[in-house]
């Protein structure tokens, strides 16, 4: 099972596509948290799943906005999009009833 | 502001090649500003740190091997420049011949010695070698601020220095030794320190000097274990290539 900072960071990944690295991660999951997110969390993290298999990585091209330096590009393998979907269904089904959730709202507090 | 750039990229260096390009692109895209970047390179470095120090060879590196040898070759340093001194002393009678064979001697197993710690050093701890060499320089600047023999100098506590930092440099950046050349280093070296003991100051007698022998010895022969494992590994390619992903990700 995922942990919730690697399903944000896997959801961010394969929200972006081919536009996916480091920088651009970061920016996406400080938009969806509201909460600044450190570079070292998303190395670490990104380092830990592409050893589980679940990211791939490899060094893009520079850009003159980076100062000539190269991107760390990633992508999110099926096995990570299977994992992500996992996660995503056990945080939806375990919050059915909860008084946020989809049928928790509609009852009355 | 350029002090905190600067700054940055000294803390970068710690980091892989290919991740310290990348980070320092991705934060100089952000804007974050110099001293934010500073502390976002530093916290990924304490990370990687860190992460290095869950593995056992850094700690076998610092404490099991530099802490403990850095006292032994200290004695030995001072023992072999007090052998020359008084050597130098005795120089105008009698024959001082096999005296200075004897020092020669210890100083040959000396070098060996303090060479294949290095080596294993180097060679086990590449990522935290900083924490390894720390190891060693803390003991030496804790006896040389002790130092009280007025007949030797203050550097004659680190004579094993030298061959110490070549070790740790052929370690990290020089050809892996051979199983064949490791085990035949590891029984040179075991025999000169054998003669040395057998024909120094205490002959048999002294077992401290005996055990401290066995102990410098001992990364030798475990570079030669070592070296002799991967050689029969490497008969199995699979387990070698996992091996080598394994020894390369500390």
């Amino acid at each position: 099972m995922l942990g919730e900072f690697e399903y944000l960071l896997i959801t961010a990944a394969a929200s972006l596509a081919d536009a996916a690295y480091g920088a651009a991660i970061r920016q996406e999951i400080e938009d969806a948290t509201q909460k600044s997110c450190a570079i070292g969390a998303i190395y670490t993290t990104v380092d830990r799943l592409e050893a589980k298999g679940l990211l791939r990585t490899w060094m893009g091209e520079a850009t003159p906005q980076r100062g000539g330096r190269a991107k760390r590009m990633v992508e999110v393998t099926p096995a990570g999009m299977k994992a992500a979907k996992e996660f995503y269904l056990a945080v939806e089904r375990v919050s059915r009833d909860a008084s946020w959730g989809p049928s928790g709202a509609r009852r009355p507090v | 502001m350029k002090v905190a750039w600067r700054l940055s990229e000294w803390a970068s260096r710690l980091l892989e090649p290919a991740e310290r390009e990348a980070v320092l692109g991705d934060l100089t895209e952000a804007g974050r500003g110099p001293l934010l970047s500073f502390v976002e390179v530093f916290d990924l470095v304490l990370r990687r740190q860190a992460g290095h120090w869950k593995n056992w060879r850094p700690w076998v590196a610092a404490f099991g091997i530099s802490v403990p040898t850095s006292f032994l070759f200290m004695g030995d340093s001072v023992a072999l420049c007090a052998g020359f001194v008084k050597l130098a002393g005795d120089a105008t009678g009698g024959n001082i011949a096999p005296g200075i064979m004897i020092l020669a001697l210890k100083a040959l197993v000396l070098t060996g010695w303090s060479w294949t710690c290095g080596y294993l050093v180097g060679d086990v701890s590449g990522r935290t070698l900083w924490c390894s060499i720390l190891a060693y320089g803390s003991p030496c600047l804790f006896c040389l601020s002790r130092f009280r023999i007025e007949s030797l100098s203050r550097s004659s506590l680190l004579l094993f220095v030298f061959p110490l930092a070549v070790g740790i440099w052929h370690g990290l950046r020089g050809p892996r030794v051979g199983s064949r050349m490791a085990v035949c280093a590891a029984s040179i070296i075991t025999l000169l320190a054998v003669i040395s003991e057998v024909c120094g100051p205490g002959g048999t007698g002294n077992a401290c000097s005996w055990i401290g022998s066995l102990v410098l010895t001992c990364p030798a022969w475990f570079l030669a274990i070592a070296s002799l494992a991967v050689t029969k590994e490497s008969a199995k390619p699979e387990t070698s290539l996992l091996e080598r992903e394994q020894h390369e990700s500390i």
